[in-house]
């Protein structure tokens, strides 16, 4: 079996989402959009307490609603309410508004219990000792450094904050088939998943249906409270159920990123090589717990020790979030080793790089980071703090990135039809990364073909079982199955086509539209005389990403980003001049839609360093900002330029791009930031109370 | 939702019958949905203002303007003859929200606008804005978006509307209809400080309207400076509106206020009295911005707008002054 093609043709080409026209003019149906006959509208009764126990539950007077066609209970008496938007039961009614009305009118007695959904108030809370690790005597260490810092860094809990909210619309398509169309970045699961909850039926088939998804970012690997419920209630009614949540829902109870903050001291020798590292973290990852914590980030300093406090709050669980614990270990980490740049008089570039493990990423950093420099402008930075008159400074700053992205498992099926058409089955989703391009761009590259000429066919669970959404690791898996396929298909039809010309299969070639002999393009049949032959049978071949050579994939990758901001001093605002992002991620599929996920990292990043930040009340347990009024995400105004190079390592296979380019963009703003004002806020997002907070203090 | 009777009556003395208790008016609605959808409004009857008629043009009156209250942001900012005599009130208005909600968003629901409040806006916060016994929860709580000045009252959310620092700024007349008939009032007496029980931020009746604005003679030397986080579809962090009223090069009349930094529009008279008989300078100007935010009382988390009030005051100064403040 060879591996990538040599010579390419369309792999590492721009080529155009072939759904784009469909999804810029609205024709593409999104779980949203689905309408049936019959429809009914589920909502969800949630806790508005942020710690409680259900005393009693009163369905009457929720049944008796006007169009209310069924209840489901999703905690009964005794249960533990965990935050303010726990789910306690749903109803399906006709309308959306009477459902919503239905379930206000569900009676709930509520025995209310002390509740803390902030870092300070759940700290009290804490018994544990933190987590810890470490390697050598960090305090000896720190002692002995030519420098040392001390500094507090760190992020707050954002959201998902999807622009389609979670949910599904349930149906019965018979007695023995039952669909959801999910938004869903997990197809094959989802429907693996809710076929599992009816088994009483086992001859049940599940189907999920996702042909198209409004972004999940981490957050919608399982159908989750509200699939269950929504299947509960369809098959309770035998009609079709349209469950998606209202933006406040998807605010308080669907998805967020746990919190971290690190008061850190870090130390170098008078050679620039950090020695010495010690953070002691805290943060929230909800009622569930957990930080995904990943430092040391990047540079690994022989002694350290990180100390970690996972502080349980009254508030939904963390889910993953693009590259889950990265953006938070990158805004600790790349301040501090600004900081200790700074005050060693050591250029950051030249310190990272000094810093930079020795592995085969370091090369490819170094790459990176003089490209990155050139392009921004590098050589103007000046010293800490911005000496220009008058109150807008400006600063530039850089962090990097690394990531893993191997391929996930995969399978496909090729199927060739005799009047020349081809299919390409998958059962992975486009999360917005670009699949549904991906999977014909691979099958043409193999067959000789364009990519018009293959249907991509993904979205399903009825198609062969691919892996989720999650770790950027799509692009690998669906490459491997869909190329493994296809190239299987092709030698089937080799097999029809070879007696024809006289020649051994494994002596033919299939190339612009044709197939022939190798080095004898005049021997030869067009693309559809070649399929004629396969008489009155379409065939079909499967591919998986177990069966392809190990050399088509790989993993592991670096990026830099660099910043150039200008503060105004007086109001505390923060304006992105420009972000250069440049990014690795082995062999370049497909450039534009690549390009375009960078670009869409670094959007994210700005967010992460400007805008997002989850507020709650400590009073009430209540979020403050459930909606896009007072939970802040960059409009296009917010973002400057935003320049993206990507380098192209075609010998080192496929590896995801699709978490790596949001990692560190808030850091790279930061020390931005802290390079025009001369002061480190550390906490982002940089709003202005923070950088006049941090101005103040000076 | 609670379910509720819609109206669209055609004339101001029907809508005025429709409203009062029980009732809500809706103009542009980009507030008023919201509100409804929280459940933080439960009104019987919605009544439609836009179907009125003669309440969407501006038009010339006296000296100066008349602008209806129906009149929408994106319209206001059309209009040459306003961006000609007032850019106090254009540089204000193009700042709010999006272009979409200037589209819909009116000049009569942007001064009525319901307080900026992440509190009150939201239900599960009960509040004395919205009748409810507690004490304000932003007072003790969540208060890095709320008043610096007049904290001690019942309510410190700041006032929404960006309009109202600049027509304040420009001397603007309100004209407002009830059972009785229409009266005019100075802009400035038609806000009002939230009280114990009684916390509308203006002196609107339950079944009263606001049918027009009129503005007086153009004042070209006027300006707004407007703080934003975001860009745009943000709520300002500070905002201070200057008109000036020259004599040669010295300042005869000022007037200066500022916007999101109290219950209502906040006219500032030291910064007025400051600037008074002077000619602006980069100091005056400064000086005057000092004048400004002398009083203000922060809150725990927004000692910060004081410094952001104080930038936004004095390049508003050197804006209308000059053209420029930097």
């Amino acid at each position: 079996m060879p591996e990538w093609p040599k010579e390419r043709r369309i792999i590492g080409t721009a080529v155009p989402r072939v759904d784009g026209a469909l999804k810029v003019t609205g024709k593409a149906k999104y779980s949203y959009d689905r309408v049936f006959p019959g429809l009914l509208h589920a909502k969800i009764l949630r806790s508005p307490h942020a710690h409680a126990k259900i005393r009693s539950l009163d369905l009457s007077a929720a049944e008796k609603m006007p169009g209310v066609k069924a209840v489901h209970v999703i905690k009964n008496a005794g249960a533990e309410l965990r935050f303010v938007g726990d789910e306690i039961a749903a109803v399906a009614a006709e309308t959306e508004e009477q459902a919503r009305d239905a379930a206000r009118a569900i009676r709930v007695e509520y025995e209310v219990l002390p509740h803390a959904v902030t870092e300070e108030d759940g700290r009290k809370n804490v018994t544990e000792a933190p987590q810890e690790q470490k390697a050598g005597d960090v305090e000896a260490a720190l002692r002995g450094a030519a420098a040392a810092i001390e500094g507090t860094y760190g992020s707050p809990v954002i959201t998902h904050l999807c622009l389609e909210t979670h949910g599904l619309v349930a149906q019965w398509r018979s007695e023995k088939e039952f669909v959801v169309y999910c938004s869903t970045q997990n197809v094959s699961g989802v429907g693996r998943d809710l076929k599992g909850r009816f088994r009483d039926m086992p001859d049940l088939k599940v189907v999920c249906e996702t042909p198209f998804m409004g972004g999940g970012f981490g957050s919608k690997f399982a159908a989750g409270v509200e699939g269950e419920v929504a299947v509960q209630l369809s098959r309770k009614t035998r009609r079709p159920v349209k469950l998606m949540l209202e933006r406040e829902e998807e605010q308080i109870a669907g998805g967020n990123r746990p919190s971290l903050f690190a008061r850190v001291k870090a130390g170098a020798d008078a050679q620039g090589k950090l020695v010495a590292f010690d953070a002691d973290c805290w943060g929230t990852g909800g009622y569930s717990g957990g930080l995904g914590q990943r430092l040391p980030y990047i540079y690994a300093p022989q002694t350290r020790r990180v100390r970690t406090l996972p502080i349980p709050t009254n508030c939904d669980r963390q889910r993953a979030w693009r590259a889950p614990g990265s953006p938070q270990a990158s805004v600790i980490m790349e301040q501090a080793m600004d900081d200790l740049a700074d005050k060693l008089g050591i250029d950051p570039v030249e310190f990272r790089i000094k810093n930079l493990p020795d592995n085969n990423l370091k090369p490819i950093y170094e790459r990176e980071l003089k490209l990155g420099a050139e392009r921004i402008g590098w050589a103007r930075r000046h010293k800490r703090g911005d000496e220009t008159p008058g109150p807008l400074k400006r600063g530039l700053g850089c962090a990097l990135s690394t990531w893993g992205g191997r391929a996930h498992d995969s399978q496909a099926t090729t199927t060739l039809h005799p009047d020349g058409r081809v299919e390409v089955r998958c059962g992975t989703q486009d999360l917005g990364t670009g699949t549904t391009t991906l999977v014909p761009l691979v099958a043409a590259e193999i067959l000789g073909l364009e990519v018009k000429d293959v249907t991509p066919l993904i979205g399903t669970s009825d198609y062969p079982p691919s892996g989720a959404s999650g770790g950027s690791t799509t692009c690998g898996g669906v490459s491997l199955s869909v190329a493994m396929s296809a190239k299987k298909a092709l030698e089937e039809l080799f097999k029809k086509v070879a007696p024809e010309l006289g020649a051994d299969p494994k002596d033919l070639q299939a190339q612009g539209k044709r197939v022939f002999v190798r080095g004898n393009p005049q021997k030869g049949l067009s693309w559809k005389q070649a399929c004629a032959l396969l008489g009155q049978q379409p065939v079909t071949a499967a591919g998986s990403r177990a069966e392809a050579p190990a050399g088509m994939s790989s993993e592991g990758v670096g990026g830099a980003q660099f910043a150039d901001v200008t503060v105004d001093v007086e109001t505390g605002v923060v304006r992105i001049n420009k972000i250069v992002a440049v990014a690795d991620c082995g062999m370049v599929m497909n450039r534009l839609l690549c390009e375009s996920q960078v670009y869409g990292g670094v959007v994210m990043g700005v967010c992460h360093g400007l805008f997002e930040e989850r507020r709650m009340d400590p009073r009430t347990g209540r979020m403050l900002n459930p909606d896009m009024e007072w939970y802040k995400v960059a409009g296009h105004s917010d973002l400057g330029e935003i320049e993206v190079h990507l380098l192209d390592y075609p010998e080192r296979g496929v590896i995801g791009i699709g978490e790596p380019p949001v990692i560190p963009t808030a850091a790279a703003i930061a020390n931005a930031v802290a390079n025009a004002i001369g002061v480190r806020a550390g906490i982002v997002p940089l709003t202005p109370r923070r950088v006049l907070e941090a101005l103040a203090a000076k | 939702m609670k379910a509720f009777t819609y109206h669209s009556p055609t004339s101001e003395q029907a809508a005025v019958k429709l409203l009062g208790a029980g009732a809500v008016p809706l103009a542009g609605g980009s507030s008023l949905l919201n509100l409804l959808k929280e459940r933080v409004l439960e009104p019987e009857r919605v009544v439609n203002l836009k179907a009125i008629a003669g309440l969407a043009r501006i038009e010339p009156a006296g000296e100066g303007l008349r602008i209806g209250a129906n009149v929408t942001l994106a319209t206001l900012l059309e209009s040459a003859e306003v961006r000609r005599a007032y850019p106090a009130l254009v540089q204000a208005a193009e700042t709010v929200g999006t272009p979409q909600i200037r589209n819909v968003a009116t000049v009569g629901g942007n001064l009525c606008a319901p307080p900026a409040c992440w509190y009150y806006v939201h239900e599960g916060f009960p509040c004395p804005r919205k009748g409810a016994a507690q004490a304000c929860p932003a007072k003790a709580g969540e208060n890095e978006y709320h008043a610096i000045f007049a904290t001690d009252g019942p309510c410190v959310a700041v006032h929404a509307s960006s309009l109202a620092p600049a027509l304040v700024a420009l001397g603007a007349r309100v004209r407002i209809a009830g059972p009785g008939g229409a009266r005019e009032l100075e802009i400035e007496k038609f806000f009002r400080l939230p009280k114990a029980g009684e916390h509308r931020e203006n002196v609107l009746a339950a079944d009263e309207i606001v049918t027009h604005v009129a503005l007086g003679p153009a004042r070209p030397r006027s300006a707004t400076y407007v703080v934003l986080h975001k860009e745009s579809h943000d709520w300002p962090v500070g905002l201070a509106s200057v008109s000036l009223e020259m004599e040669g090069d010295a300042v005869r009349a000022a007037r200066v206020c500022l916007g999101a930094v109290a219950p209502v529009p906040w006219r500032a008279a030291g910064a007025e009295a400051a600037l008074a008989g002077k000619k602006v300078t980069a100091e005056v100007a400064a000086q005057a911005a000092e004048a400004a935010v002398a009083g203000a009382a922060p809150l725990a988390q927004n000692a910060y707008k004081v410094g952001i009030a104080r930038a936004a005051v004095r390049r508003a100064i050197l804006l209308a002054a000059t053209g420029k403040w930097m």
